[in-house]
């Protein structure tokens, strides 16, 4: 005859639920279960349901206080720190662009070939990017465009040039020369850089061996 | 054949061979990669046989470099997933670097500035980007922002850039092995 019934019937229940409880969780754990059950990271990368392991809001990076503000911080029409996913949707609407979130890069928008008009300049993109930050308005952007010639790559390039330079105030880095001898060879290839304390900007216009690129990169310190 | 006919068959023999390897063929690759006779502009060797390892080396590092300041700003958007998804990054470091070398002329495989060895030779390109989904815009955006940058950065001359370095990577069939994968 057992001398503490009550104790070992807890002790049975208790070992029972503690089992589940392991079990269940390992199953959570599981990348099918919690590609199943949509658990995913701000990353798009499946994630415990719990939190465990997640990475919390990037920390803001680190102003340069060598550095001086921009004058004002031109980004293809688009305004740093302020626009919002739900005022580019208007944009893309207003413009017949197809946008997508991107695959494992969930604060990134991807918008496929923008018409030049849409990013008040005279070459079609084939590619923009829009990457958002924690507080949801835009981070920054970038874009690819191709040109069969190097003529429209290298105009384009000049007039974003004069526009960023008048904007925003000097380049940090100019390396034009190249722009002259872009059908020299593949790779060849100018680059001018704008470096401030809030904002940072990049364009390339490089022969490729197949065609001509712009790429432009605008981006805001301050998140 | 007497042995004066001999002689001077064997002598013509060597100075015409002689002759041949200052004009044509005096200059060997050290590896036989796709880009192997691919020569530079300022050397008329190959990039690898030009530059050598240290410069190779460097190159890809700079390409690291790069590629991270693009991972901390944008996830791993404007550089695919070949680089955002890659957990042993050190690995990952030293097998491109061994490919760089092995494609450009150099040695099948190499020691990296780990210390362990990688192989170049008989990396296939579209089994390590399967799945990856890298697009045409990502490949232009990475060799704009990243592979040109790295080379010019190092001091690599443009003529160089173009004459030895930029044909494998323009490749047509080079770059249908990692896009839309």
């Amino acid at each position: 005859m057992p001398r503490h019934p009550n104790l070992r019937r807890w002790a049975w229940i208790s070992a029972g639920l503690l089992g589940g409880f392991i079990a269940l969780s390992g199953a959570m754990h599981l990348p099918v279960v919690q590609r199943t059950m949509g658990w995913v990271d701000a990353d798009g990368q499946v994630a415990c349901p719990f939190g465990h392991g997640a990475t919390g809001p990037r920390a803001p990076r680190e102003l340069d206080m060598s550095l001086s503000t921009a004058a004002s911080r031109p980004a293809l029409g688009f305004a740093l720190d302020a626009t919002t996913r739900a005022d580019l949707d208007v944009w893309a609407s207003d413009h017949g662009v197809t946008c997508t979130p991107t695959p494992r890069s969930p604060r990134v928008v991807t918008c496929n070939d923008v018409p030049a008009a849409a990013l008040a300049s005279g070459l079609d993109a084939t590619a923009a990017w829009f990457e958002f930050g924690d507080q949801g308005t835009l981070a920054s952007i970038k874009t690819t465009r191709r040109a069969a010639t190097s003529a429209p790559v290298a105009d384009e390039y000049r007039a974003t040039e004069a526009l960023v330079s008048q904007s925003a105030g000097a380049p940090a880095v100019a390396r034009n020369e190249p722009l002259a001898t872009l059908d020299r060879g593949a790779f060849h290839q100018a680059v001018v850089e704008y470096k401030f304390r809030d904002y940072r900007a990049v364009i390339r216009a490089t022969n490729m061996g197949d065609g001509f690129m712009l790429t432009e990169q605008y981006a805001s310190n301050l998140q | 054949m007497s042995n004066t006919k001999l002689l001077f068959l064997c002598a013509a023999a060597s100075i015409t061979a002689a002759g041949c390897g200052d004009d044509e063929g005096g200059y060997e690759p050290t590896g036989t990669g796709p880009a192997a006779n691919v020569l530079c502009t300022s050397s008329s060797m190959n990039a690898f046989d030009t530059y050598g390892a240290d410069a190779f080396v460097a190159v890809n590092k700079k390409i690291f470099e790069l590629v991270t300041a693009e991972l901390m700003a944008n996830g791993e958007t404007n550089v695919g997933a070949s680089f955002g998804g890659v957990a042993d990054f050190a690995t990952f470091e030293g097998r491109l670097a061994a490919f760089l070398v092995f494609v450009y002329g150099g040695p099948d495989s190499i020691t990296y500035a780990d210390g362990k060895m990688y192989q170049g030779r008989g990396q296939d390109m579209t089994a390590a980007h399967t799945g990856m989904g890298i697009t045409s815009e990502q490949y232009d955006y990475f060799i704009g922002n990243v592979v040109v940058p790295a080379l010019t950065m190092s001091g690599v001359p443009m003529d160089d850039v173009s004459s030895c370095f930029a044909p494998p990577v323009t490749d047509a069939a080079f770059k249908a092995s990692i896009v839309g994968k």
